[in-house]
């Protein structure tokens, strides 16, 4: 389980700020936000690569807020992939597990990259790879080393409308597949609604709690207008 | 690939492409009236002497040790300046300029001197009219150029590169030799070529510190300068070629190996 506690980050004029947020193990969470809402700042919190000013993170039990990213175990996938040009698809792939030294290294190369279903494209270099094929890479990657928890910064939102619907059911597939915890943040309301996993709001650095504030949100982002039973003549 | 603006051969690409086309010409035309003056009989007898053989060695040897030296603080200096905030930052990224805009014989004075001080008097015995005085010239002279040169390297690369190796369980010095350092690879090319060719043409800082002792501390353009004092024209301008050649010929062979350099 992953649990954030009264986190809060000051970044120029922008602050994170009180972010509680509980995740169990397995979930498939999203964060919805508006842009600039701070949605990747606290996926950065997470995984370490920025430090909070205060609050604290939690993983299966233990305190993470003071471990450095590469102890925390944590699969993060960002906003524009990252992947590494100088590296073929497969070596994208097997990065962590070559840094961890960890054993039968080809074994599970392959088994990620069957996962994702780009065998045929485990020599290919980035720069040739389609936009989509670079987010299942970046994917790959990232579930390489068996993380804890998967980070997705708008994992679809750079991707045309056919390959988001066939990304998006990808995704549920890896994610029944491998039983990963994912905390996923994105600004794309519609596109995100119509499953079953667990969403919360973020506005302007704060986590929106209350329901019927959540509720209000989502219809003015959609755009619906509540209808006034109580109106009349 | 063919762009499409490539086609239409408008009157700035002509401009353009006269303008390569006259720099080069102009810098051919020096060389090639230099080796008309020389003549291939002379060059051949003063590349075949003993103390242009020992110039030549001198040079290389000096100028591949200073950029090595240089690298080695330049790389990870460079990156700090990149990536790390602190304060009077701004104030080093400045001052870095002032070595590469002072006259080298300038920096060779300030040398000097600080091996008068009772501080550098301690080492002033290995340094002054020393060989490693030459090495330690050609350090000051080229370490700021280069440390310029790979932080604007490292400034073009998103450090989110990192922080995804970071994630993946790279150290913050894994994920600098992994991944920053084989993304910078073409910035570190010319910053090894830039260096080592202003090292190999190092005169002012060298002959300041080192002095310029016929067949001890001379290297090819100490060479090119004594004979010049001593009126033999021939041979200074021979000498000019033979720096010429080493250095093209280095320059090739700098950028060959660059391309085959494998990624981390
Ligand atoms: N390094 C930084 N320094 C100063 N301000 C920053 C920095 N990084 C982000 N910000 C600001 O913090 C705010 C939140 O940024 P963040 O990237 O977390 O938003 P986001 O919700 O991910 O937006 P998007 O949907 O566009 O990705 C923005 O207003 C941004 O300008
Ligand atoms: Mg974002």
């Amino acid at each position: 389980m992953i649990r954030v506690e009264n986190l809060s980050m000051r970044l120029g004029n922008f602050a994170l700020t009180d972010v509680n947020l509980r995740v169990q193990r397995g979930e498939h969470s999203i964060i919805l936000g508006p842009i600039g809402s701070g949605k990747t700042t606290l996926l950065k919190c997470i995984a370490g690569i920025y430090r909070p000013d205060s609050g604290r993170i939690e993983m299966d039990g233990e305190d993470v807020t003071e471990l450095p990213p590469e102890r925390r175990n944590i699969g993060y996938v960002p906003q524009d992939y990252r992947l590494f040009p100088h590296l073929t698809v497969s070596e994208n792939i097997s990065f962590g597990l070559r840094v961890r030294r960890s054993g039968n290294l080809e074994d599970r190369t392959r088994a990620m990259l069957d996962l994702v279903g780009l065998s045929d494209l485990s020599r290919q270099c980035i720069k040739c790879l389609s936009e989509g094929q670079k987010q299942l890479v970046a994917l790959a990657r990232a579930l390489a080393i068996q993380p804890k928890v998967l980070l997705l910064d708008e994992p679809f939102t750079r991707l045309d409308s056919t390959a988001k619907v066939r990304l998006r059911r990808e995704l549920r597939r890896i994610h029944e597949q491998t039983g990963v915890t994912i905390i996923h943040v994105t600004h794309d309301f519609e596109g995100s609604l119509n499953s079953r996993n667990r969403v919360a709001i973020m506005n302007d650095g704060r986590l929106v709690q209350d329901l019927s504030e959540i509720k209000k949100y989502l219809d003015e982002k959609l755009g619906y207008i509540p209808i006034d039973l109580r109106a009349g003549g | 690939m063919r762009l499409n603006g490539n086609r239409s051969f408008s009157s700035f690409s002509f401009l353009a492409l006269a303008s390569l086309l006259a720099l080069f010409l102009f810098f051919v035309t020096l060389l090639l009236s230099v080796f008309l003056y020389v003549g291939p009989r002379e060059l051949a007898s003063s590349l075949l002497s003993e103390e242009i053989l020992f110039s030549i060695r001198l040079s290389l040897i000096t100028a591949t040790m200073a950029t090595a030296a240089c690298l080695l603080v330049a790389v990870p200096a460079a990156y700090a300046l990149s990536r790390f905030n602190f304060r009077g930052k701004g104030l080093v990224d400045v001052l870095l300029y002032l070595p590469i805009g002072m006259p080298p014989v300038a920096l060779g004075a300030a040398l000097l001197i600080f091996f008068g001080t009772p501080m550098g008097g301690i080492f002033s015995a290995r340094f002054v009219f020393e060989v490693p005085g030459i090495i330690l010239a050609q350090f000051a002279v080229i370490s700021a150029l280069a440390t310029k040169i790979m932080k604007s390297t490292f400034d073009g690369i998103d450090p989110e590169y990192e922080s995804v190796a970071r994630t993946l369980g790279c150290s913050r010095f894994q994920a600098f030799y992994k991944v920053a350092l084989p993304l910078a690879k073409g910035g570190l090319i010319t910053a090894v070529a830039i260096s080592w060719i202003r090292a190999l043409g190092e005169f002012g800082a060298t002959v300041m510190l080192a002095g310029a002792t016929r067949m001890k501390t001379e290297t090819l353009p100490v060479a090119i300068f004594l004979n010049l004092e001593t009126a033999d024209v021939v041979k200074m301008s021979a000498a000019v070629l033979i720096l010429a050649g080493v250095g093209l010929t280095a320059l090739i062979l700098i950028h060959k190996l660059g391309k085959r350099w494998p990624a981390v």
